[in-house]
Order: C-alpha cells, then sequence, then structure tokens
C-alpha cells in the first residue's frame, strides 16, 4: 500500500473540513437567528411607487446568553451587467468618451445593522459575507480595465454615487430596531424603479466577532396584474402587442379626427 | 402620482406624461407638426431610455397622423400620388434607420447623437422659418409662401425620372420626393419624429408643393412610415410600451381638441412665427446638454 500516506491526509482533511462545519452547522446548543418578512413577494402593478420591506426576527438563545449579539441583515437584488459611461469634452461637446462594463452586480443592495460594523466584526468576516458597501464585488466584463486602478476606482465611485442617490445602494446601514425579549426589525424601502426578480434576505448572528448563525430568505419582486400581463404579451408575442399598439392609435386616431370635425 | 410602465420597467410622473401629451395635442393640431420634435427629447430627460422614447413615440404618431390624414382627406387636400412616391424613400429610410439606430446603441452614442441632430435640424429649421416669417409679417404677405425658391428649381431641374403630379400642378423628378421619404424615414425610425417640421418646409421651398396640400400628404408618408417603424421597433427591440404610449395618445386627443378651437386665432405668418419660436427653445435646451458641462460627468446603463 504505496499510497497510504495520500489517503491518510485526505482523511485527515476531509475530517478536519467536516470539524469545522459542524461547529457552525450541528451545534445544537448554540443560539440561532430566525427571521420572516411581512411579505414574501412585492407585486409591481402600473401603480407601484416603491415599497417598504420589513424584515422581523429573533435569536433563539439554546443555554447559556450570548454576550453582546451583533445582527446584520443584507436585501439584495438580483445581479446585472452595468456600463458605466464617462462624458468628456470633446471639441466643446460632452461626449460618451470612456466607459467600463460591469458584471455582476447587484442591482439593488442595502443591508441593517445593530451596532457599528467596526464593532461586530472584522473587515474581512463582513467582505467574506457580503456585508456593508465595501464588500460590494465590482468586477469588469473586460480585465483590461483594472490596469488603470485610479481610472477603475474613477468608475467603480461613480456608480456607486449614482446609484445611491437613485435609491438602489445602501447609504450606510440601516438600523436594526430591537422591540424587546430578542425580538427585531428591520425596516428596508424599494425604489419605485426597481428591477424585478428574485431578491435575498440573509441575516447573520455574530457573538463578539464571529459568526455564529445565518439564514437566508428569498423575495420575489414580479409585475403583477395588468403590468404584468402588458410585459407578457410585449414580450412573447410581440406581433399581437404591435396590433393592439395599432388598434389603439387607430381608434384614437380617428375619434380625434371626429371630434376636431365637430368642433372646427 | 407616478405610473410604472410595464415593458421600459420603469416609474414616471403620470401627470408629467399626460402633460407632455397636451402639448403634443397642441402643437399638432394648431402647426400640423406631429409633436415628436418635443415628445421624445422630453422623454430622455424624463429618464427614460432613448430607445423607449423613439419606439414609443412611433405608436404615438400613428394616432396624430391617422387624425391629421382624415381631416385633410376629407378636405381633398392629399396628394396620395405624392405621398405614394415619397413612402418608396421613406420606408427604404426606416429599415435603414432601425440598423443605425442599433448600431449606435451598441457604441454608447445613441443619446448624444439624438441630441445632436435634434440641434441640428430644430436650429436650423427654427432659424429658417423665423426669418421667412418675421419677413412675411413685415411685409404683410399672407398666402403667397408656396412658391419654390429658384435655388431650388434650379438644383432639381436635370434630374431624372420626370413624374407629373396633377393634384399638386407638379412636374418634377421623382428621385426628390424619394430623396426627402429617405430622409422622413431615418427621422421616424432614429428620432421618433414624423418629420413634419423638416419635411413641410422642403415640400414648400424644394418640391413647390401648393401649401394647402403639403401637411395632408406630409402625415399621409408619415403614417404609413411610422407604422412601419413602430412594427420593427416591437419586433426587433421590445422597446415600445404601450400604456406609455396610451397615456400620452389621450393626453394629446385632448390637447389636440384644444388646438383645434384655438386654430382660428393662430394662422399663416404669426403662427409659423410662433412654432419657430418654440423649435429654437426646444434646440436651446437641447444644446446645453450637449455643450454645458454636466453636474455628473458619469452616466449608468444596467445591460440585464
Amino acid at each position: 500500500m504505496r499510497k497510504s500516506p495520500l489517503l491518510i491526509l485526505c482523511v485527515l482533511i476531509f475530517v478536519l473540513i467536516l470539524g469545522t462545519h459542524s461547529h457552525l452547522a450541528c451545534a445544537d446548543n448554540q443560539s440561532r437567528i430566525v427571521i420572516d418578512m411581512a411579505q414574501e413577494s412585492v407585486d409591481v402593478t402600473t401603480g407601484f411607487s416603491g415599497s417598504n420591506i420589513v424584515v422581523f426576527g429573533t435569536i433563539e438563545k439554546q443555554g447559556r446568553e450570548i454576550k453582546s449579539p451583533g445582527v446584520a441583515i443584507i436585501l439584495k437584488g438580483p445581479n446585472s451587467r452595468v456600463i458605466v459611461r464617462e462624458k468628456k469634452a470633446v471639441a466643446g461637446m460632452w461626449l460618451n468618451s470612456d466607459s467600463i462594463e460591469f458584471k455582476n452586480i447587484p442591482h439593488f443592495y442595502d443591508y441593517a445593522v445593530n451596532m457599528k460594523e467596526s464593532d461586530m466584526t472584522s473587515a474581512q468576516v463582513l467582505i467574506d459575507n457580503g456585508i456593508g458597501l465595501n464588500a460590494l464585488v465590482f468586477e469588469p466584463d473586460d480585465s483590461d480595465d483594472l490596469e488603470d486602478g485610479t481610472r477603475f476606482r474613477k468608475f467603480q465611485e461613480s456608480l456607486i454615487r449614482i446609484w445611491q442617490r437613485d435609491g438602489n445602494l445602501s447609504l450606510g446601514g440601516r438600523s436594526i430596531k430591537f422591540i424587546g425579549n430578542g425580538l427585531f426589525r428591520a425596516d428596508f424601502s424599494l425604489p419605485a424603479s426597481i428591477p424585478t426578480g428574485t431578491y435575498q434576505v440573509e441575516a447573520f448572528l455574530f457573538e463578539e466577532g464571529k459568526l455564529i448563525d445565518k439564514r437566508e430568505k428569498i423575495l420575489e419582486v414580479k409585475q403583477a396584474g395588468m403590468s404584468a400581463v402588458i410585459n407578457h404579451y410585449a414580450h412573447a408575442y410581440s406581433l399581437v402587442y404591435a396590433l393592439v399598439g395599432f388598434l389603439m392609435a387607430i381608434g384614437i386616431g380617428i375619434l380625434s379626427a371626429n371630434l376636431s370635425r365637430k368642433g372646427r | 402620482m407616478d405610473i410604472y410602465l410595464p415593458v421600459a420597467e420603469m416609474a414616471v410622473s403620470f401627470e408629467v406624461i399626460v402633460g407632455l401629451g397636451v402639448a403634443v395635442g397642441l402643437l399638432s393640431s394648431i402647426f400640423g407638426v406631429g409633436g415628436g420634435f418635443l415628445c421624445t427629447p422630453f422623454l430622455i430627460f424624463l429618464g427614460v431610455p432613448a430607445s423607449f422614447a423613439v419606439g414609443t413615440q412611433a405608436v404615438q404618431l400613428i394616432s396624430s397622423s391617422l387624425s391629421g390624414v382624415l381631416g385633410h382627406w376629407r378636405k381633398n387636400s392629399v396628394d396620395f400620388k405624392l405621398g405614394s412616391v415619397m413612402l418608396g424613400g421613406s420606408l427604404f429610410g426606416t429599415v435603414l434607420g432601425i440598423l443605425i439606430f442599433k448600431l449606435l446603441q451598441y457604441t454608447g452614442q445613441i443619446d448624444v447623437v439624438i441630441n445632436g441632430l435634434y440641434v441640428l435640424f430644430l436650429g436650423s429649421i427654427g432659424g429658417m422659418m423665423l426669418y421667412e416669417s418675421f419677413r412675411a409679417i413685415l411685409k404683410k404677405k399672407h398666402k403667397a409662401e408656396s412658391v419654390r425658391s429658384r435655388f431650388w428649381s434650379r438644383v432639381t431641374h436635370g434630374l431624372p425620372y420626370p413624374v407629373t403630379f396633377p393634384k399638386s400642378n407638379l412636374c418634377i423628378s421623382a428621385t426628390v420626393p424619394i430623396g426627402l421619404g429617405v430622409i422622413g424615414g431615418l427621422m421616424v425610425s432614429v428620432l421618433g419624429i414624423g418629420g413634419g417640421f423638416l419635411l413641410v418646409p422642403a415640400m414648400i421651398y424644394i418640391l413647390g408643393m401648393p401649401s394647402n396640400l403639403v401637411i395632408g400628404t406630409s402625415m399621409f408618408q408619415i403614417l404609413i412610415t411610422t407604422t412601419l417603424s413602430a412594427l420593427l421597433h416591437i419586433i426587433s427591440n421590445n422597446t415600445v410600451d404601450l400604456l406609455l404610449a396610451l397615456v400620452l395618445m389621450v393626453g394629446s386627443l385632448i390637447g389636440g381638441q384644444i388646438g383645434v378651437r384655438l386654430a382660428k386665432y393662430v394662422r399663416g405668418a404669426p403662427a409659423r412665427l410662433m412654432l419657430a419660436l418654440i423649435l429654437l427653445s426646444v434646440c436651446v435646451m437641447l444644446w446645453e446638454n450637449l455643450f454645458i458641462e454636466p453636474v455628473e460627468h458619469f452616466t449608468t446603463e444596467v445591460l440585464e
């Protein structure tokens, strides 16, 4: 059995991985975080003008008391590709001159915390778990764009600035309110022009800088009612959609012509 | 109140869109121009992507040009033969325009090009109209502007394929109306405007058409062209939002009715002077976009 040292090493690694994992997952005497939302989906109808998302939850204590629990909740939209363009003056005209295309950028990102992030855990743990604006990864579509660091940072900062202004990116952590008895709530607001898709709600429980539990939920943001029907027809049955548009335009056109004749 | 546009997937103010429709309706019933030159830049200004502004505008143009054609047809002031010859050019121009639009979108310059072309067209037509209407008012000459300018009659004189248009009492080479048609088609599919404000004076000055036939004929041509453009925008790009189109059309229906009743008070040269001033002010607004340093140098566009 020549390979035995390798085999032993493999088993050892396996046990090690299992060990670290069990530390998080199968600790029955560990406290847990539980969350839920007032609504599991957001219906975007023709009258949609933004929506408030309330995430509430509690810490289920098992056995001992947790010392200064840190709670973080993130709300993240579907990933998208974004082009950021810079206008420069060319012969007196402000033209789109330079651009960087980013991929896998969440089209919406906000988070809430119950204490200062730096008090909750280390910067590295925050980044690993995607908590906070610093944890957002700005990955260019073309890796050549990374070569010039200053230029890349300038585009990245502009994207953050514009999306913050539009309400798509967090302005800094919202606060989590503890109502008592371990019950807490976090309020998020979605602007009117949010993208539809599957949003993720993730909750983290920290104890003295260590992540001890994590929960994930899904929030569906989808068009509903008339809005959904129109969108569906526009994409699935373009010809029918066009025909409806024509009939609508023709009807209004004829009505307008008849009214004008009477009005003259 | 905001309404959520289901296909453009964004929210816009309902009142502003209705107001825009009313303004377009007023312009088209008083001056006989489509009003797209006001609508498209304004929609873009409100944050509607250029592709949706242009595509949706094509549908709204169907209703306004149809209403115009019907009115002129009753008055027997449409030269269908001349309009059909123009159509030969404009249908080609429309298809070409859709391709150009896609190319510009790809290079990311669509907004700048649309902006620049508007400045160019509105500025030159507005300026010419301003000059002409001033002169007409000063000379107290109220209707003789249908005279084809001597310059253009010389330029178009030797061209091949002469065709007689009995209704307009014209004999002119078919290449001239076809050429105008190509420009009209390009304007519909790239700029989202019928191009009436460019075609109407061109038909008067270049073709030498009688001015009472010009508006009806150009609207007939625009009606067919914009129907094709709307169809192509829907099928190839999915960039038509019918809810937006409906709100605009209802607004313009209201504006049109107000305009019809106002139209008897604004006629001839003073009306053209007013239109010239409107064209020039939109031009100045867009000129600022292009030439004044923007507060935010960066823009973002989500590609999905």
